[in-house]
């Protein structure tokens, strides 16, 4: 499985993210998961679509609150151990959903 | 040259919607524009003439007679340096903005207002998916070139008659859904055909018409293809002198790439597009060709097609 990615709409390059914030899936950001394991996301804000593989996926769906970003880029290290820099590359995709404004600070 | 007032006789059923063109007071020769203007949408204006024409018509028209049916184009005389302005007055309850455009020939007044034809079609048009992209057909199957402009649409969708493919449409593919399929119905406009394109296609045997209405660079296809189902999504990437190079797409990949070429629209929500590029995309596979000359892309094509089809 290839790192997490995120296409169309995205803004790029994303900044980094504090590993002890916990994030979670802004409520109305609608997501479909697809037959293939890759995701599909639409902000009803800004009226942009999101596609992300199936490492983003799992992201995503991590993104509830219950963990913070450096636990939940563990988690994808462990489950994809094959995936070369992959709790790099979850963290940035993390912070690359955060920038977006698809997540939000868990209070 | 003479001053005429009154509404160009030529009104075409674009995409389910009609677009009428009305001079007001601007020095226009009535019986050039009115034979440039059948010439050039001719495909529109006799749909017997062509089975896309006469299946968008009937399945995405509005009741003729309803408001919500018409943009009306007027071209006013413009005092100064640009003789001609054009204006938009869309459909009552419409969010377009509806800005004015300028032009200094008929040459220009004529493509200035065919492409304001086509944007105010595209916007009103209540087709589930409209994607700027090239689409062909074959045999009962489409394929579906979505990308931006200069990406080499044009040239592509044109040239795979070499493999019998045949265009759909070079840059707007509307797509209706009947049993559970989408299914490509084209858009018969002429495209801009560039003077390298022009030769390559030349050289490769594929008739064009044109340059249609006397416009510089305007041609159209000698033949369509029929209305089919999408079976592949297939994103072109020319780059001079690159490999060629077919990478799968995620089925998500492939819906972006619909979403993100899929045009603001009046009557179909960003949502409900969306929505319909996520479901063309569960059932046809995407794939991203990159190119670095026509030979190439039309391999790639075929390789594709007789791998997926």
């Amino acid at each position: 499985m290839a790192e997490p990615q995120i296409g169309a709409g995205s803004t790029g390059g994303a900044g980094g993210i504090a590993e002890d914030v916990a994030l979670r899936r802004r409520d109305d950001v609608e997501s479909e998961i697809l037959a293939d394991g890759s995701c599909l996301l639409f902000d009803p804000r800004s009226n942009n679509g999101y596609a992300l593989n199936a490492a983003g996926a799992l992201i995503w769906d991590y993104c509830d609150g219950a963990l913070s970003a450096g636990a939940i880029a563990d988690e994808l290290a462990h489950l994809l151990p094959d995936a070369p820099d992959m709790r790099t590359q979850a963290l940035a995709m993390i912070a690359t959903l955060s920038q977006l404004g698809l997540l939000q600070r868990q209070e | 040259m003479y001053q005429i007032d009154q509404s160009v006789p030529a009104t075409p059923n674009l995409l389910g919607h009609h677009v009428s063109v009305r001079i007001d007071q601007a020095r226009v020769d009535e019986a050039a524009w009115s034979a440039q203007w059948t010439a050039l949408l001719a495909p529109w204006l006799a749909p017997e003439r062509n089975p896309e024409a006469a299946l968008l018509a009937a399945a995405g028209a509005e009741e003729p007679d309803s408001p919500q049916a018409h943009t009306v184009l007027t071209v006013h005389p413009w005092v100064g340096e640009r003789p001609y302005t054009i204006s938009q007055q869309h459909p009552p309850g419409t969010e377009i903005p509806g800005l004015p455009d300028y032009a200094n020939t008929t040459g220009a007044l004529l493509r200035v207002t065919e492409r304001q034809a086509f944007e105010s079609a595209v916007a009103h048009s209540s087709y589930p998916l409209v994607v700027h992209a090239g689409a062909v057909s074959r045999n009962g199957a489409a394929l579906v070139f979505p990308a931006i402009s200069s990406a080499g649409k044009t040239t592509l969708t044109f040239s795979l008659a070499r493999l019998g493919w045949l265009p759909l449409g070079d840059d707007i593919c509307p797509c209706v859904e009947a049993d559970g399929e989408f299914v490509a119905v084209g858009c018969p406009r002429c495209g801009h055909v560039s003077i390298g394109s022009e030769l390559l296609l030349r050289k490769a045997g594929i008739e064009l018409e044109g340059p249609v209405a006397g416009l510089s660079r305007y041609f159209r296809p000698t033949r369509w293809g029929a209305p089919a189902p999408v079976r592949a999504i297939i994103a072109p990437r020319y780059h001079e002198g690159a490999p060629l190079k077919i990478a799968a797409l995620t089925q998500a990949e492939g819906a972006a790439a619909l979403f993100g070429a899929t045009f603001q629209r009046e009557r179909v929500s960003r949502h409900d597009e969306w929505a319909a590029a996520a479901r063309l995309a569960r059932s046809a596979p995407a794939f991203t060709l990159t190119y670095g000359s026509l030979d190439s892309a039309l391999a790639g094509v075929d390789t594709i097609t007789h791998a997926f089809l």
